[in-house]
């Protein structure tokens, strides 16, 4: 039976579910329809965050114990919301701009959306898959959202056949930890303390790990990010690279923490030094700016793989916090990249994309100038903004548990981060030959949703506290 | 404290506004913020000079255990005057300076910002509040470097200057962190008194080396100076303001607060004297062979703060009183140094000392301050500097490191040094007169910042006892905690410290007198020694390493995704098949009848053909031979609905894949003999390798609860015999019922699909 109680909890997912498919059949019925499906989109976007902040109950398993609604999901959730919000409110403009108006495109968000809270919530491992695949299934589509440009083509069918390939690990490793629990219950699973101890339960935790490592891009299941990253459209780039990593360490990390799997250790933070090293060397060679942003990405999923391996009370917190800084910073830049981009033609690639390209910026568009410096000195982790907290964090849960050499490591390779971020604004502040002849248009929604990442990432930088402050008071 | 900081800040961000308002005087209105910091904490002097302290504290970052703290003590106080008065009188120069250029407003902001941020710096009591504001001047200071953005050295100076600061900023960072492993505090108050759990501690070495690197960096030790002379592109109100007076002194800033906390202990004292006296020597080695009258200063500046690091070496209360007087001293001269040049270089359109003569005739005022700063510089008496240059000699003379070589070192740097002031602050007015136009004006606040700073280079002198008590004294204490007892004097007798001074005159008066014959110019060795060259090749080769990287791992096949994938996992996997030892070679084949047997090797068969096939259309029946023979064990083992859903899904791929074979172009093998043996290798080893997990699985004891629940409850509480029928449309209807939501989203999907079709 489901109970009233249990719809109630369930209000924030029932919403974007509804709103999908409304959003589908407007679409599909009414001609010219898209502006409505944004608002719809938009709304109810909003709505289930607001609802988030509802009078949910603290912790409940709801639908036969399928969906936990506790407060690290809603957590998580709140944090992929408002990924999603900001992403969507930039997408409008862009995809007016690249001709790819389609209602079908927040259809496909929200859908994605639904995975990814369903993947948050999912009490046991059948759910989180149907959400996992729900969540890429949408992706793969997105990636692709250009039809007529190669470069989209190429991301999007890349990202499929290297996901299918992944999901096959992911399940074998499903099926490997159900056969030693004899249970898909997180709960249950988590009961059993012996299970730790066995090596077939271990390369299943494994195998399923390796599932979400390479949603989340660490080494070396990172391959598909900078392709995939480059060759989707800039709107949902940033919508995969903040919602899409939200959703896989949401789901990941709060598992992974409770197992407590330590012998699995030594091959996180061997992974985790990999990917920041890996990430932040080869973003320095990189001179179109889609690409950079994916590599210090892979590197940022480096960090959050530190704050992982710690395994202790600070791993969940810090790693919710370094995402929601991250969520600002990151879309904040692809929102501008796609700013900047130019508007579509018929060539097989992206335009104004290249480092080149930023050359000047300051002098024709400082505001833009100014919110990219935000964003980038955010992502390198110079204090007082949103980044350093975050990265600090994560660093601090790896020396509680006395990992001190993997934040000693972490911090000295984020030093290479800096020269790369710094390269880019020393392009738009000191170079005075324009690499970009087109007048920059700032369309009002991206303008909305670029001045709130902003204005976030100061906000939590100058008050950090404020972000645990906001989740403790509305769920008590 | 909270206040001046945050009053500060407003300045900078009304510094926008009130030059676009008050375009001419802006200068001088933005000077009153920091001025009235100033006035603020001339007011409290009462409390540091008896040793005291204030502190402020706030929370800030709670679950991280993280505060704001502000702690004023006489250390504090005396780099917070300098900041705060040099900040006021820097405005009121650049309010001539800047005229003329675009984006003063942008200039004004940067400027009250970095003083704000350096203020904070010197009076965070709280390792994690002093970071953040330490992380702010480097990136303020990055924008008031570039200002000249239009040169292309510009941008590197200022690209260089922040990464160099950065990096010795998040080196800072990890010390601070080690410090906190070991104490569990950043609070200064708290570590200062457990200053033995720090210094006992195995990491002690390891947290002192990242914070002297942080401290080295942003003070311009050897060998990170480099990026000093090249941050002269700075416009002169910058350079005088962050490389002679504030930003360059925040490392030895650090090293004096810290001093307490992680000094006198062998490697403290040996390093820092060692670094010290190298910097020293060779920044001012390096000046003579400078011509650019900002580079020379640059020079000695870097040689300046060599010999503050090697004072707080030596780490006697005489050593102390001296670095702290010097910090002082060397402000006024230097800052107005560099704003003279600054008035020189602007006037003239010069800044090479070679050919600059005679300007006395065309700027007489200006000669005069230059003259005193110069003669300030040399440490002659009756400037304060002299006093400075006298304790100095004085605490090298009195240590147990290096013997006598200290002396020696500072006695060679200080003849070298004077030689370059009177080199900058002499030559260019003297001799003869060069062709300029006419008698330049020099606008009332061009004059009064550097006519201030050479005038209270004397003036300090007058006031000497009071300047002691008041400032220099509990700057002292703070750094050695005891009251140091060293009196302040102008004239402590005939000692060998004044004899030193002595010798520094003749050899500084004999090098500049005979400089004709010397030729300094032509000493090519400094740039040979530049580290700059350093910092050059490790940038270009770390990104060669990036370069080749990309090459190997980020190739854009997806085939050297999948072999890069599969190899680690072969590795991992192995890794915990080793360590569980769950290796289970005992076989058991248990075939139900012969059937069975023929079906298994068909299947393997089938398999192994399917890889060497030569057409797609066998390889893909060949899959499709070991789906159905799949299938076909699901039948045998009682699971019919599993092979129904099974043979629908085999045939299903079968058919579209021959629907779209004839799309496909030509089937051909590109890979050669080595990828191919290559590939074979990999495969096998990750086929042997789940092969083994799947027997680990065989001989395990599994527990299918689940399956068990189902069974036991189904005819029970469903009254169903039909076990699977049960769970579609009773236990988990809830599934079926978003099955068939699925359905109809994909129909409305195929059903768009299809209309855009039509419309076409």
């Amino acid at each position: 039976m489901i109970t009233l109680a249990e719809l109630v909890n369930a209000v924030p997912l029932l919403i974007i579910a509804i709103a999908a498919i409304l959003t589908l059949l407007i679409t599909t019925f009414f001609k010219k329809s898209t502006d409505v499906v944004f608002a719809v989109t938009i709304i109810s976007l909003f709505a289930a965050i607001f609802f988030y902040f509802g009078d949910l109950e603290k912790d409940a398993l709801i639908f036969t114990e399928s969906l936990r609604i506790n407060m690290v999901s809603i957590m998580f959730s709140v944090i992929a919301l408002t990924a999603v919000f900001i992403s969507v409110l930039s997408a409008k403009s862009y995809i007016e701009k690249e001709e790819i108006n389609f209602g079908e495109y927040y259809s496909l968000s929200l859908f994605a959306t639904l995975g990814m809270l369903v993947m948050i919530h999912s009490a046991n491992l059948i759910v989180l898959f149907i959400g996992l695949e729900l969540m890429s299934i949408c992706f793969f589509v997105l990636t692709g959202f250009l039809r007529k440009r190669v470069k989209s083509n190429e991301g999007a069918l890349k990202y499929f056949l290297l996901g299918a390939f992944m999901t096959g690990f992911l399940l074998f490793g499903i099926s490997l930890i159900y056969g030693t629990s004899g249970t898909l219950d997180f709960i249950k699973m988590l009961q059993n303390q012996s299970l730790v101890k066995q090596p077939l339960f271990l390369i299943g935790v494994a195998l399923f790990s390796i599932g979400f490592f390479f949603k989340m891009g660490i080494f070396p299941f990172h391959m598909w990010v900078p392709d995939v990253y480059e060759g989707a459209p800039t709107s949902v780039t940033g919508l995969m690279s903040t919602a899409g990593k939200i959703a896989a360490v949401g789901t990941l990390a709060p598992f992974i923490v409770n197992t407590n799997v330590t012998s699995l250790k030594v091959i996180f933070s061997v992974l985790a030094v990999l990917t920041m090293l890996f990430g932040n060397v080869i973003a320095l060679s990189q001179v179109n700016i889609k690409r950079l942003l994916a590599f210090s990405s892979i590197a940022s999923a480096g960090y959050i793989l530190v704050g992982i391996t710690a395994m202790n009370e600070f791993s969940v917190k810090g790693v919710a916090f370094y995402l929601f800084a991250y969520t600002f910073m990151q879309l904040g830049a692809f929102i501008l990249v796609s700013v900047i981009e130019k508007p579509s033609d018929s060539s097989n690639d992206y335009k104004g994309v290249n480092l080149d390209d930023y050359k000047g910026l300051a002098s024709k568009n400082p505001s833009l100038a100014v919110l990219l410096t935000i964003f980038l000195f955010s992502l390198g982790g110079i204090p007082p903004f949103a980044g350093f907290w975050g990265k600090y964090y994560l660093f601090y849960a790896a020396i509680k548990s006395e990992l001190v050499w993997l934040s000693v490591i972490a911090i000295l390779l984020s030093i290479i981060s800096i020269y790369y971020y710094l390269k880019i604004i020393v392009y738009m502040w000191f170079s005075k030959e324009s690499g970009n002849e087109v007048e920059i248009v700032v369309p009002p929604f991206a303008s909305i949703a670029l001045y709130i990442a902003a204005g976030l990432t100061i906000l939590f930088g100058l008050f950090p506290n404020l972000f645990f402050v906001m989740f403790k008071t509305v769920l008590k | 404290m909270t206040f001046i900081i945050i009053l500060i800040f407003s300045g900078a961000f009304l510094a926008p506004l009130i030059y676009r308002y008050l375009n001419k005087i802006s200068g001088w209105v933005l000077a009153l913020f920091p001025l009235s910091a100033f006035v603020y904490l001339i007011y409290n002097i009462d409390i540091t000079s008896n040793g005291g302290h204030f502190t402020e504290e706030f929370l800030w970052f709670e679950s991280l255990n993280v505060n704001i703290l502000f702690y004023v003590d006489g250390l504090s106080l005396l780099f917070g005057m300098i900041i705060t008065l040099f900040g006021a009188l820097i405005a009121i120069y650049s309010n001539a300076y800047m005229k003329k250029y675009e984006g003063v407003g942008k200039y004004y902001l940067w400027l009250l910002f970095f003083a704000g941020s350096m203020l904070g710096v010197v009076i965070s009591g709280n390792l994690i509040t002093l970071f953040v504001f330490w992380e702010l001047t480097s990136f303020s200071s990055f924008f008031l470097i570039g200002f000249f953005n239009e040169k292309e050295k510009s941008r590197y100076a200022a690209m260089q200057a922040l990464l160099v600061t950065c990096l010795g900023g998040l080196a800072l960072f990890a010390g601070f962190i080690f410090i906190y492993i070991i104490t569990g505090s950043f609070d200064l108050r708290y570590l200062i008194l457990h200053s033995d759990v720090v210094k006992s501690s195995p990491l002690y070495t390891i947290a002192l080396f990242l914070i002297l690197l942080g401290a080295f960096t942003k003070s311009a030790q050897v060998p990170f100076h480099f990026w000093l002379p090249n941050a002269m592109e700075a416009p002169a109100p910058v350079s005088a303001y962050l490389h002679s007076a504030t930003m360059v002194k925040a490392g030895v800033f650090l090293l004096m607060r810290l001093a307490p906390v992680l000094g006198d202990t062998d490697i403290w004292n040996i390093t820092l004297i060692s670094v010290g006296m190298t910097t020293m020597l060779l920044g001012a080695a390096m000046s003579v062979a400078q011509k650019d009258l900002k580079k020379i200063l640059a020079y000695t500046t870097i040689s300046a703060l060599g010999t503050l690091v090697l004072l707080i070496g030596i780490g006697t209360p005489l050593a102390y009183s001296a670095a702290v007087l010097f910090v002082l001293s060397h402000a006024l001269y230097k800052g107005s140094f560099f704003l003279i040049a600054g008035i020189v270089d602007k006037k003239t359109g010069s800044r090479d000392v070679e050919s600059l003569s005679g300007l006395y005739h065309y700027m007489p005022a200006v000669a005069v301050f230059s003259i005193l700063a110069a003669l300030s510089f040399s440490g002659f008496p009756p400037f304060i500097n002299f006093i400075s240059k006298e304790l100095s000699y004085k605490a090298s003379l009195d240590t147990q490191f290096y013997f006598i070589l200290i002396p020696i070192f500072l006695l060679a740097s200080n003849i070298l040094s004077m030689y370059s002031a009177l080199l900058a602050g002499l030559k260019p007015y003297l001799g003869i007169k060069s062709e300029y136009k006419e008698k330049y004006k020099i606008s009332f606040s061009f004059i009064l910042a550097p006519a201030l700073l050479s005038l209270g280079g004397i003036a300090a002198v007058f006031f000497t006892g009071i300047l002691d008590a008041n400032v220099i004294s509990p700057a002292a204490k703070s750094i050695f905690l005891v009251n140091t007892a060293v009196e302040m004097k102008y004239w402590y007798g005939f000692n060998t410290a004044f004899i030193l001074s002595l010798l520094t005159f003749a050899g500084g008066y004999f090098l500049y007198r005979y400089r004709d014959t010397f030729k300094f110019y032509n000493i090519v060795f400094v740039n040979r020694l530049a580290p700059s060259r350093i910092y050059d090749y490790l940038l270009s080769s770390i990104k060669l390493i990036s370069f080749r990287q990309t090459r190997i791992l980020q190739s854009g096949y997806l085939r050297y995704y999948i072999i890069i994938i599969i190899s680690f996992l072969s590795v991992t996997v192995a890794a915990v098949i080793i360590q569980g030892n769950i290796i289970n070679l005992t076989l058991d084949f248990r075939f139900e009848g012969i059937y069975e047997m023929v079906l298994f090797t068909g299947i393997m068969f089938s398999a192994i053909l399917a890889t060497i096939s030569k057409s797609r259309l066998s390889a893909v029946v060949l899959l499709g031979v070991v789906g159905y023979g799949v299938a076909v064990i699901f039948v045998l083992h009682g699971a019919p609905d599993l092979a129904i859903t099974q043979f629908t899904i085999e045939t299903l791929t079968v058919i579209i894949f021959v629907l779209i074979l004839y799309r496909l172009p030509k089937f051909s093998n590109i890979s050669d003999r080595n990828s191919k043996i290559r590939d074979w290798i990999i495969a096998s080893v990750f086929g042997i390798i789940m092969t083994i997990v799947t027997l680990a699985v065989v001989s395990t004891e599994m527990k299918p609860e689940t399956a068990n629940y189902y069974a036991e409850f189904s005819k029970l509480l469903a009254n169903g015999k039909n076990v699977v029928n049960v769970i579609l449309v009773d236990f988990r209807a809830l599934d079926t019922l978003g099955e068939i939501t699925v359905l109809a989203v994909a129909a409305l999907g195929i059903y768009g699909l299809l209309k855009l079709t039509v419309k076409k």
